[in-house]
């Protein structure tokens, strides 16, 4: 399947008229970060540097959106591969520049799109404390430990947007529940290094 | 509902630990109403102590009664156990040993080995010799069969006391008794509840075997038959305390901890991912409520979880 089909191409054409390299650039990787949220923004900012009207600048970000994505789902990461996407007759600088950018950025979209993807609820931070139980209404003296584990969610980003709902839930162990829990966490421990050690 | 609480100063003033009032099972949670904060204020100590002494005679009435009737030989007696449920003495507390209590030299028929007796200061202790000293012929067949109703109502107070939540089996337990000695179920009842609170207040305020015959004798049960509780209770109480211990307030309390990881094969932004994932479930209980938190980790952050978790475990370990 093909990455972009022709007119998609061709809008890309609309990056000859950037004054410098640097501005392909960063056009390039804010096309991939953006997820059509917020369009208009990149847009004007498209419109001025590379003075284009607002429906070509928001046809040559679509089309780097593309572009750069499918990149970075099907993995491409030699600069032959890269090439092979541009049609017969592309703009060979323009080729040559947009691969390189790529090329440049590839490792870190793929890290960003992992990031991203989604999940659970994400355990954010964890902070604990010990206290020592000396009385209650049940007993009047004793001296138990016990373990307060607060941990802090976040709710899925993707899903969300760019509002990270993150919660605290505060969970009280004793001793038992504890060595439970470790018994627990080292069988998945050993069985993750015997995957490992295969 | 309210509870009032009589302190515990030394050994002067011993009293019930305790009153409460409740329906069915005295065993179960107090705080039922606004009563709950003024008990332990050190303002009403004296206030307590006053209240605790007109607790007691009541208490030492039941306790009375519970002796007799299980020394009672017949339906006769169930009777006079039935008018007198109706009014406890008002009399100041004393110390009243119950009259056969000082026909009782005699070693109990299941033989313990006799602590130290004469240091205790007992004016109501028997006047005989001491159980190890015992003649075993000696004891009538009437007192015999009273030993062995106390033993086994007190056999069924701990195995009560052991599983709080058996309610049913403990009534029907304390039916058989009272229809096995043909006594009625009702004043037997009343009779009961009083008594467990003497293990109810031992355990809040932890005290020793010692400390609880001592109490009992001060209330007026016989040398042995406090001998005989206190053993129970040495048994007991290390279970007992552990169920207290269980019952301590805990705030989301973590139950329950369910775990799976695998490999993230795609996504619709990478085709090949190949990264491990690890997925927890905890379920927390809040309130009376159970509620399941989802959470995923990556594979560092689970490293510094367990990191954690091996920490608190040796402080923990440390402080116990």
């Amino acid at each position: 399947m093909a990455a972009l089909d022709r007119e998609e191409f061709a809008s890309l054409q609309f990056l000859l008229k950037a004054p410098s390299k640097n501005v392909v650039r960063q056009l390039c990787q804010e096309c991939f970060s953006s997820s059509g949220n917020d369009p208009e923004k990149l847009t004007e900012t498209t419109c001025s540097n590379l003075s284009v009207t607002p429906s070509e600048a928001s046809q040559l970000i679509h089309s780097l959106h593309n572009l750069t994505r499918h990149i970075v789902y099907h993995g491409l990461t030699s600069q032959e591969e890269i090439l092979s996407l541009f049609p017969e007759g592309f703009h060979q600088n323009l080729k040559n520049l947009v691969t390189k950018i790529i090329l440049e950025n590839v490792s870190a979209w793929r890290n960003e799109a992992q990031a991203s993807q989604i999940s659970l609820p994400r355990l954010v931070d964890m902070d604990w404390r010990v206290d020592i139980k000396t009385s209650s209404d049940n007993i009047s003296k004793m001296a138990i430990p016990t373990c307060l584990l607060q941990l802090k969610i976040q709710e899925n980003a993707a899903l969300c947007g760019d509002d990270f709902a993150t919660s605290a839930l505060t969970v009280e162990l004793n001793k038992q529940t504890l060595d439970t829990m470790l018994d627990g966490l080292g069988r998945i421990r050993d069985q993750l290094s015997a995957i490992a050690n295969k | 509902m309210e509870t009032r609480e009589v302190p515990r100063e030394g050994q002067s003033e011993q009293g019930p630990p305790g009153r409460r009032e409740e329906a069915e099972s005295p065993n179960r949670g107090a705080f039922k109403g606004s009563g709950e904060f003024a008990r332990g204020d050190p303002v009403q100590s004296s206030r307590g102590s006053e209240e605790g002494l007109q607790i007691r005679p009541r208490f030492a009435a039941w306790l009375e009664l519970l002796c007799k009737f299980t020394e009672s030989s017949g339906p006769a007696s169930a009777t006079v156990v039935w008018r007198r449920v109706g009014s406890p003495s008002r009399q100041p507390f004393c110390r009243r040993p119950s009259p056969r209590g000082s026909h009782f030299p005699q070693a109990p028929v299941a033989v313990r080995s006799p602590r130290g007796c004469a240091a205790r200061g007992a004016a109501a202790a028997p006047s005989g010799p001491w159980p190890g000293a015992a003649r075993p012929g000696a004891r009538s067949a009437r007192q015999q069969r009273g030993w062995r109703q106390f033993s086994a109502l007190t056999e069924v107070l701990f195995q009560f006391l052991r599983e709080p939540k058996q309610v049913e089996r403990f009534l029907a337990q304390l039916s058989e008794f009272a229809a096995g000695n043909k006594i009625s179920l009702g004043p037997l009842k009343n009779i009961v509840k009083s008594l467990l609170l003497v293990p109810n207040g031992a355990l809040k305020r932890t005290l020793s075997a010692e400390q609880v015959r001592a109490d009992l004798i001060t209330l007026g049960l016989s040398e042995e038959k406090a001998r005989y509780f206190e053993e129970q209770w040495k048994e007991n109480s290390p279970a007992l305390s552990q169920l207290a211990v269980g019952q301590t307030l805990m705030v989301n309390q973590l139950i329950d901890m369910e775990w799976k990881f695998g490999v993230t094969a795609g996504s619709s932004e990478l085709e090949k991912v190949g990264s491990i994932f690890l997925q927890l479930k905890l379920v927390v209980k809040k309130g009376s409520q159970v509620e399941p938190v989802y959470l995923e980790l990556t594979l560092p952050q689970f490293y510094s979880f367990l990191h954690e978790m091996e920490r608190i475990k040796t402080i923990l370990e440390s402080l116990s």
